[in-house]
């Protein structure tokens, strides 16, 4: 399936409209030089205009990160709960200190990893991205300009309901976060035809 | 729902039998917006004179249908034929209008090349595309004795 389907919803150019804070107490960040920044000592945050359907997508660019420690940039799906202290859902999150990106199932703001962790060079610039189809969670990333790939996949029917889409980064300033988009994933559109040679 | 060979993609079919040449290691598939979802163009028909294949702009681009992707020919409807496997167009980033039909042709390259064969939609039905959309195509070929 092309990934994404839908478009960009916040590229950080102006206020920090359209965000709420994930767990209901944490930061919601700042704009800087048009970029999402992050908070201390964690971002996580839904983009609370709505929800979206049951097969849902989200994606955002890291703008920067710093590889010499434990931080990290994700985006959430399917999320429930949220604004409380026990926010639930999906999350494809990108560590740059462990060149990995991991696709997680939330449960109560706590962290389950879905299988085991795929192994992806993280550089400024990149991209994640996570669709939630039915029961596969399927985790994105693009490197700088290129194209979408699908690094990974798994399976899992903890929760099946549509929900808000979000994004974040944990533990250092130094997380920065840019061109937001999601949505409820664009079905494609089938088509077939037959061409001819003679008269049936 | 219309389709037509046009006397160029005949004339390669010829090149290949009884001419003896040899077949294009691929075929491409475009989509085009002329004419209308039940008819397509003429024997005389180009790419670059009247299909008006979707513009190459908003990612649009012809996909690759490779040799072996077509199934072996079997009967078919009243014909002898084979279809290929879905092929899926990227994502829209732009609106590319309503799309008609499609094209099988020996070039990648947007608006080049012969047009094998052209044909509209089973479901007789054209489709608009529009941005962050995905269509998927699935052709097919019959030859009637």
């Amino acid at each position: 399936m092309a990934f994404p389907t839908t478009g960009v919803l916040d590229s950080f150019g102006g206020t920090l409209d359209g965000w709420s804070s994930l767990d209901g107490t944490g930061s919601v960040g700042t704009i800087s030089s048009g970029q999402w920044a992050s908070g201390s000592p964690y971002l996580w945050a839904y983009w609370d205009a709505g929800t979206f359907g049951a097969d849902e997508e989200a994606y955002i660019t890291i703008s920067s990160m710093n590889a010499s420690v434990n931080n990290n940039g994700r985006v959430f799906a399917r999320l429930q709960q949220v604004g409380t202290a026990n926010p639930d859902g999906y999350a494809v999150s990108a560590n740059a200190l462990a060149d990995t990106v991991e696709i997680l199932v939330v449960t109560n703001n706590a962290d389950t990893l879905l299988g085991s962790a795929i192994s992806q060079t993280i550089t400024a610039g990149d991209s994640i991205g996570i669709e939630v189809v039915g029961t596969s969670i399927t985790a994105y990333y693009k490197v700088g300009a290129g194209a979408w790939a699908s690094i990974g996949t798994r399976t899992d029917s903890t929760y099946s309901s549509g929900g808000y889409i979000g994004a974040g980064a944990d533990h250092y300033t130094s997380v920065r976060l840019d061109d937001f988009g999601g949505g409820t994933v664009v079905a494609a559109i089938t088509k077939a035809g037959v061409g001819i040679v003679g008269r049936l | 729902m219309a389709e037509i060979f046009p006397n160029e993609g005949l004339t390669l079919i010829y090149a290949g039998f009884p001419k003896g040449g040899s077949g294009p290691a691929n075929t491409w598939i475009g989509l085009f917006t002329g004419y209308s979802a039940s008819t397509v163009g003429s024997s005389i028909a180009t790419i670059t004179a009247t299909w008006s294949e979707v513009a190459s702009a908003g990612a649009y681009a012809r996909a690759t249908i490779s040799s072996s992707s077509w199934g072996t020919a079997a009967t078919s409807q009243s014909g002898w034929g084979s279809g290929a496997a879905q092929v899926t167009f990227a994502t829209a980033t732009a609106v590319w209008g309503t799309v008609n039909g499609f094209l099988i042709t020996n070039s990648l390259t947007q608006g080049a090349g012969v047009v094998y064969f052209g044909a509209n939609f089973d479901d007789v039905t054209g489709v608009a595309i529009n941005t962050n959309d995905v269509i998927k195509v699935t052709p097919s070929w019959i030859y009637t004795g």
